[in-house]
């Protein structure tokens, strides 16, 4: 056993006994006194002079429908969270990786599924859509949060149907908050640094606003692993946004906003000039060649509205008009590859509300989403002719929907939708949506859940990674297919009446996606090319079980443990029914966190291990420099990450510390290819080379510390 | 694998450790025969104050938490109270209820316990 381990352990024993010991009380005559039963009999008196109603930082909610993990702003002060992609690190429901091993993209999965087929909602608008989509969570500070709702399943039909396998929906700081002032500056091992500036102003009984800014970048790359190929892109994003809230003495209720985005990144081999890059084979006996890499500059500009308006004075009627409008520029090269696009996105919903009684409740509205793709793209690699495509696409769809709500008391609520859409290029479609929520006692709830999604997709940059490999493009890689896939599950949650508290319960769910219609991205079915089709009948789903547990033993000490398996298969051209490869088969998370009195102090600790996935066909023979096989049986290995994180709070002030794969784990040989120069690294203008196959961490350790200061609004 | 339950262990022990010497070291001063530290007057005092949503509980527990001399605090919107258990010889209930105000919400009155 490694000796690393016995060190831990030993520390870790040596801390609690210090502080065991340090707590010893003496007694008169220097005897020590057994302190142990000083509480035994004290429970009420604990429970009395303790901190009541410490939020949890991740829990399953219990009033809502369907089920939904909550990540609460305690839970976004647990670890760097420095923008939403790492906000999920901690969630088995949300398995986060990376795109490439170029761009810095950051991917999620929900129910062993790809983050495009779950919608992204910024309080109930749709975001993170079409080009928005590969770099999307970096665009969003952890820090400006103040909650993040996971919903898996079918969800509701008023935001669309492009939810598959659940929405993920971002609150964020309200201009309600009375904190004029909020500042967050954190700097990583690695060189990056993140400034958050978060206002909240109120102007009189009516007005109020927040102002968001946030500046990221790294001073400097690193290739740890000397493969020739940057860890990390250099990186900088510049982000502000400014939101406004009117609310009228009548009730009315108008919430507007605008953001303005500037993300510029460079990866891949330093010295890389998309302005100079010929793409040559390398002359034999030579080492030299013009290095590869990815230029991306993303920028956007968001605007929205959002009109609430009670028809009547208990407000159990109201109509809404939810409007938002987004154009999204993303300028990228890859090698000789160029990708030149922007997105006019427009958004529009109308809604009527009427809650007939405590017992029934309907919506019925009306909503059109459409997006404006123009589109310059060349494909240049010497494993094809060139390939270019430029123009314009539309993307429409208008639709009606309706929701009826029906609540027994609190034992029994279902919620029935539906929504008819017409799609300019596919016609009328119809969703149905359903969710059964049945709790015969107050410590058990029931859920099922299920429903059609559908989405337009946009196969380059759903996939962007596939621009981090020298292979060419088949078939229809510019066509946006409408995906098309029912998803059903259910969820049982059993709260234990322990200590008398509501947070301790045991939860199992398994949910089932099927699709009908998919864009198939195949990186198997032709050498040295990435593969581009329709399903058309094959068949394609995942099963994903789920079991939660929480519990807080003592005062102020929550233990939660979470385990996922997946189940992914896919039929591919010419290999039958196989499992989806790269796609992790189980995750399980750990999380302990404790809290002194008065939460002065905070200690959060993150386990978690990451199941095998099936690696690519051409991976399966890989060796190592020893010549043995690196994915024994096709997998990748089982691996650990392991978070820690110390915050010591103080009026107004928190400072902390804290570590991010403290076992150092890295995956090996990410940069893949057959042709090497004379160093031994990977050329990437040949065929063979992909950046793109990524399982694991990128980056081994790093440690990070920062500090938040909050000023309070006074009298 | 053995490498996750290891350090899993190790942090279950920290934890475990950590937490019972803090419960234990609150309750330490209160027993009449321990000579760790001389015995602190702790006083428990209920403010009733006007608070009107789960933001003004958050700014109240955000802030009197760190004023000086306090122990316990509970926050109750239901019961519109604030219940503060100080340390005597460093704050009284007339700053604490000073405290209270000048985060803008109106002390109505107090109960002495």
């Amino acid at each position: 056993m490694n000796i690393r381990y016995y060190f831990i352990l030993t520390a870790a024993v040596l801390f609690g006994t210090a502080a065991y010991a340090s707590a010893q009380v003496v007694g008169n005559n220097g005897e020590i006194i057994d302190t142990t039963d000083i509480y035994k009999d004290r429970a009420d008196s604990l429970q009395g002079t303790v901190f009541v109603a410490r939020q949890a930082g991740n829990y399953l909610s219990k009033g809502k429908p369907i089920r939904t993990e909550v990540i609460s702003a305690a839970g976004l002060c647990k670890m760097a969270c420095c923008n939403l992609a790492e906000s999920f690190e901690n969630s088995a429901s949300v398995t986060v990786g990376y795109s490439d091993a170029v761009t810095g993209a950051r991917q999620i999965r929900l129910l062993g599924l790809s983050g495009t087929y779950t919608q992204m909602l910024d309080e109930n608008r749709p975001v993170m859509r079409g080009l928005a989509a590969p770099f999307g969570l970096s665009y969003v500070p952890g820090q400006w949060l103040e909650s993040i709702q996971i919903a898996k399943g079918s969800s509701s039909v008023i935001n669309g149907a492009e939810s598959i396998t659940g929405q993920i929906n971002l609150e964020h700081r309200k201009p309600t908050d009375e904190k004029p002032l909020f500042i967050n500056a954190a700097v990583m091992s690695d060189t990056k640094m993140d400034l958050n500036v978060a206002s909240s102003l109120q102007m009189g009984a009516n007005w109020s606003t927040v102002i968001l800014g946030h500046v990221s970048g790294n001073i400097k790359s690193f290739d740890h692993n000397h493969d020739g190929f940057l860890d990390d892109p250099a990186m900088l994003q510049f982000n502000l946004s400014n939101r406004w809230l009117y609310y009228a003495d009548n009730g009315v209720q108008v919430r507007f906003g605008v953001r303005a985005l500037q993300d510029s990144r460079k990866g891949g081999q330093e010295g890389y000039d998309r302005n100079t890059y010929t793409l040559n084979e390398l002359e034999p006996g030579s080492n030299t060649y013009a290095p590869w890499g990815s230029d991306i500059m993303n920028r956007s500009i968001n605007g929205y509205l959002k009109v609430g308006v009670p028809l009547n004075e208990d407000n159990s009627q109201n109509i809404a008009l939810v409007a938002d409008y987004n154009y999204y520029d993303m300028d990228s090269y890859f090698g000789a590859t160029k990708y030149l696009a922007g997105q006019h996105s427009a958004f529009a919903n109308l809604l009527y509300q009427n809650e007939v009684n405590e017992s029934h409740k309907f919506t019925v509205g009306l909503s059109a989403n459409a997006d404006r793709f123009n589109e310059d793209f060349i494909r240049r690699v010497l494993a094809a002719p060139e390939v270019s495509k430029s123009g314009t696409t539309n993307l429409v769809n208008a639709g009606v929907f309706g929701e009826y709500t029906f609540h027994a008391g609190e034992k029994f609520s279902a919620i029935a939708g539906l929504r008819g859409d017409w799609y300019h290029k596919n016609g009328i479609k119809v969703t149905p949506r359903l969710t059964l929520k049945y709790s015969p006692f107050d410590e058990i709830v029931i859920r099922a859940n299920g429903g059609r999604g559908l989405r337009y997709s946009t196969p380059l940059v759903d996939n962007i990674g596939v621009f981090s490999t020298g292979k060419a493009f088949n078939g229809n890689f510019d066509a946006h297919t409408l995906e098309d896939a029912w998803t059903f599950g259910g969820n049982i949650t059993y709260y234990f009446p322990f200590r008398g508290l509501s947070n301790t319960y045991l939860s199992f769910d398994y949910f089932r996606t099927q699709f009908v219609q998919q864009m198939v991205v195949d990186y198997e079915h032709t050498a040295y090319a990435i593969d581009f089709y329709n399903l058309d009948g094959r068949r394609s789903f995942t099963d994903n079980y789920q079991l939660d547990f929480s519990i807080e033993p003592v005062d102020r000490f929550t233990v939660t443990a979470t385990f996922r398996y997946t189940k992914a298969k896919i039929e591919l051209e010419g290999k039958g029914l196989v499992e989806k490869p790269m796609t992790s088969r189980y995750k399980g998370v750990l999380n302990l966190q404790y809290a002194t009195n008065l939460n002065k102090w905070i200690f959060d600790f993150t386990a978690s291990v990451n199941g095998p996935s099936r690696v690519y066909d051409f991976m399966a023979e890989m060796e190592d420099d020893n010549g043995n096989i690196i994915y024994k049986k096709g997998l990748t290995p089982v691996y650990p990450l392991l978070y820690l994180q110390v915050t010591k709070r103080f009026k107004g002030v928190d400072v902390y510390v804290g570590g991010e794969n403290l076992t150092n784990f890295r995956q090996k040989d990410v940069i893949l290819g057959s042709k090497r120069d004379a160093a031994g690294n990977v050329v990437p203008s040949y065929a063979s080379f992909d950046a793109s196959a990524i399982w694991g961490p990128l980056m081994g350790i790093k440690v990070y510390a920062g500090v938040r200061f909050t000023l309070w609004k006074k009298a | 694998m053995k490498k996750i339950i290891i350090c899993c262990i190790a942090a279950l022990i920290s934890f475990s450790f950590a937490s019972s010497v803090c419960v234990a070291s609150d309750f330490a001063g209160e027993t009449g025969s321990v000579s760790v530290k001389p015995k602190k007057e702790y006083r428990t005092v209920t403010f009733d104050v006007h608070l009107h949503c789960e933001s003004c509980v958050k700014k109240v527990k955000e802030n009197i938490s760190y004023e000086k001399g306090v122990k316990a605090l509970e926050v109750s919107l239901e019961d519109q109270t604030v219940k503060v258990t100080y340390d005597a010889s460093k704050t009284d209930e007339t700053k604490l209820a000073a405290a209270i105000e000048k985060l803008g919400y109106e002390v109505k009155g107090k109960r002495q316990e």
